[in-house]
């Protein structure tokens, strides 16, 4: 049994308000969300999104880390592959307790509708939890099994696919404008990255203060490059959706990105997901520093790209579908998520936050001391 | 085999709603779901205005995204056309309800989505939905487009019909007689 730190109340407290959100969801069922017939996915799918794609973020730099044979990411390698499960099983606790009735997930296996974005997603992300936890294993028990490269080199096919394929549940929709066409599948993979690296660096320096010293500050300078080059991308490929959102000839799309920039989701977006998760954590990235400033980036980061998911599933329904020409009853659908769905986003967060540190605890991820940096630099080494 | 579909003539409907009730209570739902909803707007310009009603509901469509991205097949097309849902196999992932293009969908207190069936079962004893059978003023005509002389072919073609957001390429298989038409 892990033993109780001091720290954990607060993870612990997370954990305990999404336990009661998940109670009062089983109870009321659709009834305890602030979802409609006309917002049918809210705050719980942008959750789920959040930590899937940062499990997969953290799993391809982890898979970096372990190709590239860079001393300054050895040391990252287990814990990424600690992480990446950590959150990937929160977000599957999260997608369980939206879904409507999740013990009818038996028939993705006996019916299966292989067009389906949904299926493929379970399909891949099943495939994803499975080889992380093999190479969990084998990190802890024969980090130089030769089997072990060819588990790797399909994860890591396997990640790319998995997270391009959630881009691609949004993007296929046709009656969603704002969601529809090539670009999320790419955006999330980049944006996956992008919180995935904000998650590993807050891991890792959270690792540290835990054992009272100071995080390695070659591996958080190196996460905080990911993060800044991610973070130029992303700005730039946001400018460019707003751009061809607000310019372009589809009026849903128009109203759709204009409900983000200078609507009901404006002070969201510039506040939170463009202010605190773009510009922030570029202007602490883009200046020299040590681990504690690309801590703050990251966590700035996390909080960004969590609005980020939730104001892309807003977006794409905000606006009305025109059924019948001339007919509008609301010029904009509204939501609000409610205290269960904030509830069971705290507890995953609080969650994944657990299992990462019990993870630590009982197991060897290397995030000991410098010594064991230079041991795990050597399964890496042995691994590739 | 049998291929259903509906014709709406909506400049004959009044706005009654006895369509709406009558498929609430034939499948006992509770007073905020409904399969059939009737749309309300404006035509024409001041002062020559008038209200138009166009009854909607689910379109049974040839091409139902509904079904094309349910992970499980619990939404499925049957070979006489109709677009059915399959409780025991839904996972309440709500994907058919954001793919719907035309907004019927809604979710009942078992996290299941929800819309008109054409009255499986009963048309096959050869009766009518309750929403055509209720209309005083025989707005819908409801029938078997295989057979040429079902009151639904004699329709057809007596007036030139329209679908909605067709350019969807749902190929809904509700048809509406244009208005002046």
């Amino acid at each position: 049994m892990p033993k109780f730190e001091r720290w954990m109340a607060l993870p612990g407290v997370l954990v305990l308000a999404g336990l009661a959100g998940a109670v009062n969801k089983l109870i009321y069922g659709e009834h305890a969300l602030g979802t409609t017939a006309a917002v049918p996915w809210g705050s719980l799918i942008a959750g789920y999104v959040f930590f899937a794609a940062a499990a997969t973020g953290a799993g391809l730099i982890g898979a970096f880390a372990h190709y590239s044979g860079r001393p300054a990411l050895a040391s990252i390698e287990k814990p990424s592959l600690f992480l990446a499960l950590s959150m990937l099983l929160a977000g599957f606790g999260l997608i369980g307790i939206e879904l409507g009735n999740p013990l009818n997930m038996i028939y993705i296996v006996f019916s299966p509708n292989l067009q389906s974005g949904i299926w493929w997603m379970g399909f891949l992300y099943s495939i994803y939890m499975g080889l992380l936890m093999v190479e969990c294993y084998f990190s802890q028990v024969d980090p130089a099994n030769k089997n072990l490269k060819f588990v790797s080199a399909v994860a890591v096919v396997n990640k790319i696919a998995a997270v391009c394929n959630l881009g691609a549940i949004f993007a296929l929709i046709a009656t969603r404008p704002f969601w529809h066409g090539f670009y999320f599948p790419l955006y999330i993979l980049l944006t996956a990255v992008l919180s995935g690296a904000a998650a590993l660096a807050a891991a890792m320096w959270l690792s540290a203060r835990r054992q009272g010293r100071e995080a390695d500050g070659e591996v958080m300078a190196a996460l905080g490059r990911i993060m800044l080059a991610a973070l130029v991308v992303t700005a730039l490929a946001n400018a460019g959706k707003v751009f061809l959102g607000l310019t372009g000839g589809d009026p849903a799309l128009r109203e759709a990105t204009a409900a983000m920039v200078s609507g009901p989701l404006a002070l969201r977006f510039w506040a939170l997901e463009v202010g605190l998760g773009l510009l922030v954590p570029l202007a602490l990235l883009a200046k020299a520093g040590g681990g504690q400033r690309v801590f703050r980036a990251a966590v700035m980061v996390l909080i960004g790209v969590f609005f980020m998911r939730l104001d892309f599933v807003m977006a794409g329904q905000m606006v009305p579908q025109v059924v019948v020409e001339g007919v509008q009853h609301v010029l904009m659908h509204g939501y609000t998520p409610t205290w269960t769905e904030w509830a069971l986003t705290g507890g995953a967060v609080g969650a994944a936050t657990l299992l990462f540190a019990f993870s630590e605890t009982r197991f060897d991820l290397g995030t000991g001391a410098t010594a064991a940096r230079g041991k795990a630099g050597g399964t890496a080494a042995a691994r590739v | 085999m049998a291929h259903y579909a509906m014709l709406i003539d909506a400049a004959r409907c009044t706005g009654c709603a006895a369509c709406r009730l009558a498929c609430q209570m034939q499948w006992q739902l509770p007073p905020d779901v409904f399969f059939n909803r009737l749309e309300f707007r404006e035509a024409g310009k001041y002062p020559d205005v008038k209200q138009e009603i166009v009854p909607v509901q689910c379109m049974h469509c040839d091409n139902p995204p509904c079904a094309t991205v349910c992970p499980t097949k619990a939404t499925y097309k049957r070979a006489d056309g109709l677009v059915l849902i399959d409780h025991d196999k839904c996972i309440g992932c709500k994907y058919c309800v954001v793919a719907c293009p035309y907004d019927v969908r809604q979710m009942n207190d078992r996290g299941i989505p929800e819309k008109c069936r054409f009255c499986a079962g009963f048309i096959e004893k050869g009766e009518q939905p309750p929403c055509v059978s209720t209309c005083m003023n025989n707005v819908r005509v409801f029938g078997d487009l295989d057979d040429p002389n079902s009151e639904l072919s004699k329709k057809m073609k007596e007036k030139p019909v329209y679908q909605l957001a067709a350019e969807k390429g749902t190929k809904p298989r509700v048809f509406y007689v244009k208005r002046g038409g």
